[in-house]
């Protein structure tokens, strides 16, 4: 018996179909608004990906070597190989430069997870400062979602520098364990830890209000108004907030002010996504510049990373219909050209060389597939008996 | 439907007075025989096993649990903790018979190697690692007190109440590890959208609290 690594998985079958149906909708959604497709290397040279990642993350890379001795780890991030990739091979004339990527990323699972492999899709905007980068992205990415027949996915948003802003006056012994409280979403931990600190009654209100500004986005903003005033994150979130509403996508939108990401690169709005039962988010992204700066680039950019299986497995969107093809004698030329057709008109067709048509009504069968299709008279049969013939 | 997720065992008597306290209904949950799934008005109950509770949150089963802290952390489930409700507390600690005792109050390479029975090997082994502390561990599933009394191992990391199983073992307290208590968690999926529900269930929790204790902060 042919053994797989702990923590690894084949897809194939059905959900190999799934996973590659939602990574060529991503494609063909963001590709069409010119981000070029990525391929990066599987390996990234630890070097160079040590200093941007926090402790946690580190202690999650998988180091290898590779043949010519170099200390790597196993690719466990997009963002640095494209920001790398775009600083080096892109004039800051050219920008902004856009991108997109599918492929696996590794990293040691937190229990009670246990695969270390994980097929990302993402995307990079690289070079432009303004909230239409951040409407751009969110906006493609929840039509890539509804095309695949995800309807309900929210976006949930926050603000790193709205956080920032909010711990400003702190003394570093007070917001390093607020701030990690609330990137580990420990919200009793944040209180206890306020409990534990001599702060001003207004400072005190204002922290202790960010764990439950979360929810509605009007009714978000106006309570954090009313608490933080009128503060330059709140306004790139609003913007944000009017422009997806705009384009109907209003009902998909949260707000969490409390929300902070694993990386601690990003510097603008962040946001997650969630779907379906899956208890944490299928992936999520955010605004950084921290990370450019590092490459010598001024400016800022934004990306995502999505979990294509965890996207898969929520994918309502039906591919062409599959059907087994019997060539029924016909010359591979003719077969093929009137295959042509029955894909055209929305058919999947796997081809049946078989000398008797019962061997691939059989196929079919065995297959799982509802239609054959009979090439010598061009026409496809439903396989339930009695049920309707397509000419 | 709300799904709420609850320990079995000792504690799930505390944990339905929680609820009691919030005016959840929960005639039907003390009435359950032995039935896992209970619905009342709205709200559907899961019962299991203490170490479980935080995985049922995690995969979005639950919406909200009462779960320990000494599970939460040796599950390493990614969760929302929400609020301590103060319930059900105890503590986890290092034990072992007082000679061994001795040995950690000496310089730490004579601690090193000894074999600690438990069945928290999470915690046991950060809190170990922590200190440079090199030592082997067994994996029990209960009656840890028994294992150094019986030569399988030096000393024990478990859960500590009254302190009285650990007197009739012979075992006294090495070190405290940890304070633990029943928390209030959410999934991050329902934090987002089930936020209305969650914050009026802990709202009240911390109504409940504030006029018993004066506390004044809590989501």
């Amino acid at each position: 018996m042919s053994r797989l690594p702990k923590g690894t998985r084949t897809l194939g079958g059905n959900e190999g179909e799934r996973v590659e149906r939602c990574r060529r909708t991503f494609f063909d959604t963001f590709s069409a608004y010119g981000y070029v497709p990525f391929f990066a290397p599987g390996l990234q040279l630890l070097e160079s990906a040590w200093d941007k990642f926090p402790t946690g993350f580190r202690r999650r890379l998988i180091p290898v070597y590779t043949p010519a001795s170099e200390a790597c780890c196993l690719r466990a991030d997009m963002t640095l190989a494209a920001v790398a990739y775009l600083s080096t091979h892109y004039s800051p004339q050219e920008r902004p430069l856009r991108l997109c990527y599918a492929g696996p990323l590794y990293r040691a699972p937190i229990p009670p997870e246990t695969d270390f492999e994980r097929i990302q899709f993402g995307a990079e905007l690289l070079g432009w400062e303004g909230e239409g980068a951040d409407v751009e992205v969110t906006a493609l990415l929840l039509r890539s979602l509804r095309q695949l027949g995800i309807h309900s996915p929210v976006v949930v948003l926050g603000h790193a520098g709205f956080l920032r802003e909010a711990m400003a006056g702190l003394e570093r012994h007070i917001a390093t364990p607020l701030m990690r409280s609330l990137l580990e979403r420990r919200y009793e931990a944040y209180f206890s830890s306020l409990e534990d600190f001599h702060l001003p009654k207004t400072v005190r209100k204002r922290l202790s209000s960010i764990p439950r500004l979360r929810g509605n986005a009007e009714k978000t903003l106006d309570e954090a108004r009313s608490l933080f005033g009128e503060t330059l994150p709140l306004r790139d979130l609003e913007l944000i907030v009017q422009a997806l509403g705009e384009l109907g996508l209003g009902e998909n939108l949260r707000l969490d002010l409390a929300l902070a990401r694993e990386l601690e690169y990003y510097s603008g709005p962040v946001f997650e996504i969630f779907s379906g039962n899956a208890g944490v988010s299928l992936g999520g992204g955010g605004r950084y510049d921290g990370l450019l700066e590092q490459y010598g680039i001024v400016g800022q950019a934004l990306g995502f990373g999505l979990d294509l299986r965890a996207v898969a497995s929520l994918s309502h969107s039906e591919g062409a219909t599959p059907a087994v093809a019997w060539c029924g004698g016909l010359s591979p030329r003719v077969a093929l050209e009137r295959a042509d057709d029955f894909i055209a008109s929305g058919y999947r067709v796997e081809l049946s060389w078989q000398e008797k048509r019962e061997g691939a009504i059989q196929l079919a069968k065995t297959r799982g597939y509802g239609w054959w299709i009979d090439l010598t008279a061009c026409t496809a049969y439903e396989l339930e008996p009695g049920k309707k013939e397509v000419s | 439907m709300f799904t709420l997720c609850l320990p079995t065992g000792r504690v799930l008597e505390e944990a339905i007075e929680v609820l009691q306290e919030l005016d959840i209904p929960t005639g039907r949950l003390k009435e359950r025989g032995r039935s896992l799934v209970v619905q009342e008005e709205g709200f559907r109950f899961l019962l299991a096993k203490p170490m479980d509770v935080p995985v049922y949150v995690h995969y979005g089963i639950a919406d909200l649990a009462l779960a320990g802290s000494d599970v939460i952390w040796e599950t390493g489930a990614s969760l929302v903790e929400l609020r301590d409700t103060g319930r059900g507390a105890c503590r986890i600690v290092l034990a072992g018979p007082r000679k061994v005792a001795s040995l950690f109050l000496g310089h730490e390479s004579q601690v090193m190697g000894l074999r600690v029975a438990t069945k928290y090997p999470r915690i046991a082994e950060e809190y170990f690692a922590e200190r440079g502390i090199q030592v082997e561990f067994v994996h029990l599933n209960g009656s840890i007190e028994m294992a150094p009394r019986l030569g399988l191992s030096d000393c024990i990391v478990d859960i500590v109440q009254t302190g009285s199983t650990l007197r009739a073992n012979a075992l006294a307290v090495i070190a405290e590890i940890a304070p633990v208590s029943l928390k209030f968690v959410s999934s991050h999926k329902s934090l987002q959208l089930a936020w209305d529900a969650i914050e009026e269930i802990i709202g009240k929790f911390s109504s409940s609290k504030k006029a018993g204790d004066g506390n004044d902060e809590a989501v």
